[in-house]
Formats: structure tokens, C-alpha cells, sequence
């Protein structure tokens, strides 16, 4: 389960829309997780939200400006935080992991967040975790 | 491995030991990460991949290693 803030999810949501007709992206980060020895509950708490530019540039893909993510992770470091999920919006189609999101999941222990956009006034957001390029989906909740 | 036989780098924020003489390909193979999926910076500059094998590893060095993030529609 993931569980973001109202004002994080709406962050995200004009972020995305602001991009529109272009992919939106950005990368979400929160406390670090228990050390090994302790029960992971795998719930995972956002406390903070990066949005990033799509150097694609484009309605059908997204790429994240590797400066830009170097910068974050330093930042997320400062914090004391960790990357939680990455996010991205699809702007024509349902909001699950297209064969482009799963062959380029790098990071299986994150959630990947996706929003669709083809009704705009009705984003839809899911979540899933991507690892072995199986998909599965992951409870979000908006506190 | 012994403070001899390696050199002592920050490696994404954190202190790491690593063979004296390494090429950032070779610590790219030695992590298993493909040079073709991540981003290498080398004390605040961002390498070219055509440097990736001749660029050697010294003692104090700051790597840091971001993976490709992206993706897209349904259809791609």
C-alpha cells in the first residue's frame, strides 16, 4: 500500500495535467524503509513529490533528464529520505504499465505510479509494483 | 578487502571499497548495471559513455549511478 497526502496526489494531478498533451513525470519520495531485521509492513508513506521534466517531449513516452535525477537523489539524501514511487501519466490511455514501462522498470523495490488523463476532468491513478517485469498492483490511499 | 589493496570512493552517498585501477566499466560490470541503462556522474560531472572505458577510478572519487527512468503510453 502507498499512501500519499490530498496534497501530493493533487501536486501530481497538475503536474500531469500541465504537461498535457505530453507525458508528465516526476519521482516520490518518503521515510526510508525499517531496517532487515524489522517487519516490513509494505506500507510505504510519500512525503514529498519531484516533479521532473520529460525530455521526450511527447504524448506517447516519457524520459526523465538524468541531471535532473542526480539532483533529486542528492536532495532525497539531505532529507533523509528515499525514493517511493516513480510517477508518470498516460494522456490517451488506461492508467497500467505499458510494455515500454515494464521492459524499463530499473527500480523493483519503488511503486510506479500512473495517472490517466484520456478523461481529463476524471483522472484515474494506480499504482503497481513492476519486478521480473511482472506486474502487480498495489493499494493507494489519499489521507 | 584491506585499505592496501583498494581504494576507498563515495559511491551514491555512501563510503564504498572498490579495486585500485577500475574503470567506470568495470565497476559497471562488477554492480552488473548495463552502461547503456544508467546515468554515471564522476565528482559533479556527468560522463559520456564513450569514457565509460577509460575512465579510472581514483582514491576520494564521488560516483554517483541513476538508472534510465522512462516509459509511455500503452501503445509504445
Amino acid at each position: 500500500m502507498i499512501l500519499l497526502s490530498k496534497k501530493t496526489y493533487e501536486a501530481m494531478i497538475e503536474h500531469a495535467k500541465k504537461g498535457f498533451p505530453n507525458e508528465a513525470c516526476g519521482i516520490l519520495a518518503g521515510p526510508a524503509r525499517p531496517p532487515q531485521r524489522l517487519a516490513d509492513t509494505g506500507r510505504r508513506t510519500v512525503s514529498e513529490f519531484f516533479p521532473m521534466t520529460n525530455r521526450d517531449n511527447a504524448s506517447i513516452s516519457y524520459f526523465m533528464d538524468p541531471k535532473e535525477q542526480l539532483v533529486v537523489f542528492k536532495k532525497m539524501r539531505q532529507l533523509n529520505i528515499e525514493m517511493t514511487a516513480i510517477f508518470h501519466s498516460h494522456v490517451a490511455s488506461v492508467a497500467y504499465p505499458s510494455r515500454k514501462d515494464i521492459r524499463l522498470a530499473f527500480y523493483p523495490e519503488v511503486s510506479y505510479l500512473i495517472v490517466s488523463l484520456s478523461d481529463i476532468k476524471n483522472p484515474v491513478l494506480r499504482s503497481f509494483k513492476i519486478k521480473d517485469e511482472k506486474v502487480s498492483e498495489e493499494e493507494i490511499k489519499i489521507v | 578487502m584491506s585499505s592496501t589493496d583498494s581504494v576507498k570512493i563515495i559511491l551514491n552517498g555512501k563510503p564504498a571499497r572498490i579495486k585500485p585501477g577500475l574503470t567506470v566499466s568495470d565497476l559497471l560490470i562488477q554492480r552488473r548495471m548495463r552502461a547503456e541503462l544508467v546515468t554515471v556522474e564522476l565528482d559533479g560531472t556527468i560522463l559520456q559513455k564513450l569514457d565509460y572505458d577509460t575512465t579510472q577510478i581514483k582514491e576520494g572519487d564521488k560516483v554517483e549511478f541513476v538508472f534510465y527512468m522512462g516509459g509511455g503510453d500503452l501503445k509504445s
